[in-house]
């Protein structure tokens, strides 16, 4: 109670002050996102009844901000954790805090930060709450911009892992220099080179006198953009790092990422190759899943909103993979024969990911050809998104999508390889101009796994505070039981602020980012979610 | 219990001082131009006008329909007045597709990459899309999801905040 009293006079007080002169004394700013769920036993899906029938986890962030200064916190509490997360978080800690100065030519962070070295390659701390992932840095981060177009970057520190700190410690150096166009007005034309090196160190107890407690990755990069044209690369070595997560391999690793875009009116091309071996990298040698990571190797690969374009999604092999995308964008314009009174967009995009060509092999080392790709196919998807709007009223969008997915290689163990055929069709009636009704519906042909899918989702939305939906994913092509993943919610909106409520049926699913995954039990039940910024 | 009970008496806590110091200093953060320059976040909104700012990702549908129908309203308005920036929240998975779809929708809005969220965590937007109306160096109202329709909404508000300042 006498908390609560000092906690009301300091509100008070702080209102009080801000009425005098608002914004002398900083600025607090902050958010709030709160994921409830009450789980009920359903013996359809297999899902595994938690001992605790609600799971729950909470995010406050606030930031006080004065002048060129800034400080900030989050504390998070898991009052148990939603089914998936590690037990481990069965807690609630104040986990971040930190002090940060951002000047023209001086940056400073003493505490806890996220950061990213070119595309992240070497390095890149990050948060994702749905994935559980938050490997903030904790210590000292100085940047330093001697010139305009030169920044550098020091970082030192410890990563987060769950609610403790990581075992080993990092230190990186990062140099960006634009060689073209150090004015920021002038976008004509640019050229940049840019360099990092990260040095990750854990004290080593083991018997072997050879090992080394330090593994060093060094990246080079260089990128030219003009009107047109844009291409980039950047390279990673990395040095000898047998752990826990790689299988104790101990080849250096390496990694080369190519990316060149082309622009025209109406019409945007991208291309992008990427080569990974051995690039798992981590600052605890002892991690697995999602733990302890220092880089970020993402999927290359369409990331698709539809329901049923992401049931065979594929997680980037940082072991060894080589592949690209490609992607077109085009627009035809209005009152032309394809493009009627109101134009269509087409989006088109294809993934190929393969094995690397291994010239020879022993249990903890293999030897590869870099420029050509080995026979195993491991994930391909070929698609075409249309959306053509039809009047002021009817909006329609139309996907066909064909993927090749290597399950074995993908979620591990021995299955068939997949191939399926996706076709969605998606209509939106604005019948006033704040009320509008979505129907989508949506089928997945395959003859494997678990055969065919069918989807339907129909949504009501009142702009600009509800909205209401109703979906099901019935897997009618199983062999065993047929199951309806249905559900159903409504959202209320008001400016910052959003209430979700939900009840339904989530399949079992691995849900995948930055080369890493978590498996998303099958579950059951009432979800109550809450986002709020302030 | 005592877990719940110190939960929210910080959340009581922050939520009284926000209200009485939220909602107006901006953030000092760096952002990249779509070319990939480093710039300063204050420096794209120091136009003189009121800016609409919208997050959003290439992977976001409700995002690039707001995106849409954002820039058909402010093709009937004085662009001397307000101004729309669309900063992209895609990752590196991504990041690559912003210009091409871009520029095949025919945008011709100010388009900025942040993509480790250095500016929406300062911001502290959780989900996207979410829109600010920034006036005169000062957050005014802000927004998140996208529901059809919203965009007249949106309108309404920053004629609200603008009218002051017709001559």
């Amino acid at each position: 109670m006498k908390n609560l009293c000092l906690i009301i006079l300091l509100g008070l007080s702080g209102s009080g002050w801000a009425q005098v002169d608002p914004g002398r004394y900083g600025h607090i700013n902050g958010s709030f996102e709160s994921n409830n769920q009450l789980y009920v036993k359903d013996n359809k899906t297999n899902a595994v009844f938690p001992q605790d029938r609600i799971g729950s986890n909470n995010y406050l962030k606030a930031d006080y901000r004065f002048q060129k200064f800034s400080a900030g916190f989050q504390y998070e509490a898991y009052l148990p954790s939603l089914q998936g997360y590690p037990f481990t978080l069965n807690d609630a800690r104040l986990v971040q805090k930190y002090i940060s100065y951002e000047g023209a030519k001086l940056g400073l962070t003493v505490g806890n930060f996220y950061d990213q070295l070119g595309s992240g390659l070497v390095f890149r701390s990050w948060e994702n709450r749905p994935l559980g992932i938050n490997n903030s840095m904790e210590g000292v981060r100085i940047n330093v911009r001697p010139l305009q177009n030169l920044d550098l970057k020091f970082i030192y520190g410890k990563q987060r892992k769950n609610f403790e700190k990581s075992d080993g410690i990092i230190r990186a150096a990062d140099i960006n220099w634009q060689l073209i166009n150090p004015s920021p007005d002038n976008n004509e034309k640019r050229f940049s080179i840019g360099a990092s090196l990260v040095s990750r160190y854990q004290q080593y107890t083991g018997p072997d006198i050879n090992f080394k407690p330090t593994v060093n990755a060094f990246s080079g990069r260089w990128e030219f953009v003009s009107i047109r044209h844009n291409v980039s690369a950047e390279f990673t070595r990395k040095s000898k790092d047998p752990h826990l997560a790689n299988l104790q391999y101990t080849n250096p690793g390496s990694a080369l990422l190519f990316n060149y875009g082309f622009l025209k009116k109406n019409m945007g091309f991208n291309l992008g190759l990427r080569r990974l071996q051995n690039m798992d990298f981590r600052t605890d040698r002892n991690a697995d899943q999602t733990l302890s990571l220092v880089n970020y190797i993402p999927a290359l690969t369409k990331q698709h909103e539809y329901y049923l374009s992401n049931i065979y999604v594929y997680n980037a092999q940082a072991f060894g993979e080589t592949g690209g995308q490609a992607d077109l964008y085009f627009h035809i314009p209005k009152n032309t024969k394809w493009g009627g009174k109101n134009g269509m967009m087409v989006s088109f995009n294809y993934s190929r990911y393969h094995s690397l060509k291994i010239i020879s092999q022993t249990p903890t080392s293999l030897k590869s050809s870099f420029f050509e790709a080995g026979e195993k196919l491991y994930y391909s998807d070929v698609n075409v998104l249309i959306k053509k709007k039809l009047s002021s009223r009817w909006t329609t969008s139309y996907l066909l999508q064909h993927v090749y997915y290597n399950k074995s290689i993908v979620e591990g163990g021995n299955y068939p390889d997949i191939r399926s055929t996706i076709a969605v069709a998606d209509i939106l009636f604005k019948y006033s101009p704040t009320k509008a009704m979505r129907t989508g519906l949506q089928h997945l042909f395959t003859r494997q796994d678990k055969g065919n899918w069918m989807g339907l989702i129909m949504e009501w939305t009142f702009a600009p505070h509800f909205s209401m939906v109703g979906s099901d994913m019935y897997n009618y092509g199983s062999a065993d039981v047929k199951v309806h993943y249905y559900n159903g919610g409504g959202s209320y909106s008001s400016g910052p602020h959003k209430l979700l409520l939900s009840y339904g049926r989530q399949r079992e699913g691995l849900m995948c980012a930055g080369g890493v995954c978590r498996l998303l039990p099958a579950a059951t039940g009432l979800n109550v979610s809450l986002t709020s910024s302030f | 219990m005592i877990i719940i009970s110190r939960f929210l008496s910080i959340f009581i806590t922050v939520l009284l001082f926000e209200n009485a110091w939220s909602q107006s200093a901006l953030p000092t953060v760096p952002i990249k131009n779509i070319n990939g320059s480093v710039i300063s976040f204050s420096s794209i909104i120091d136009t003189g006008k009121t800016v609409v700012v919208s997050f959003w990702a290439t992977w976001c549908v409700p995002c690039i329909d707001e995106l849409d129908a954002l820039q058909e309203k402010f093709e009937e308005n004085d662009p001397s007045r307000i101004e729309l920036i669309a900063i992209s929240t895609d990752e590196a998975r991504t990041v690559q597709k912003v210009k091409p779809m871009a520029r095949s929708r025919g945008w011709n809005f100010k388009i900025f990459l942040d993509e480790n969220n250095e500016v929406r965590r300062a911001f502290n937007v959780s989900i996207i899309p979410h829109v600010l109306i920034i006036h005169k160096g000062r957050l005014v109202f802000q927004k998140t999801g996208y529901l059809p329709g919203d965009e007249d909404i949106l309108f309404e508000k920053i004629n609200g905040v603008t009218i002051n300042d017709s001559p």
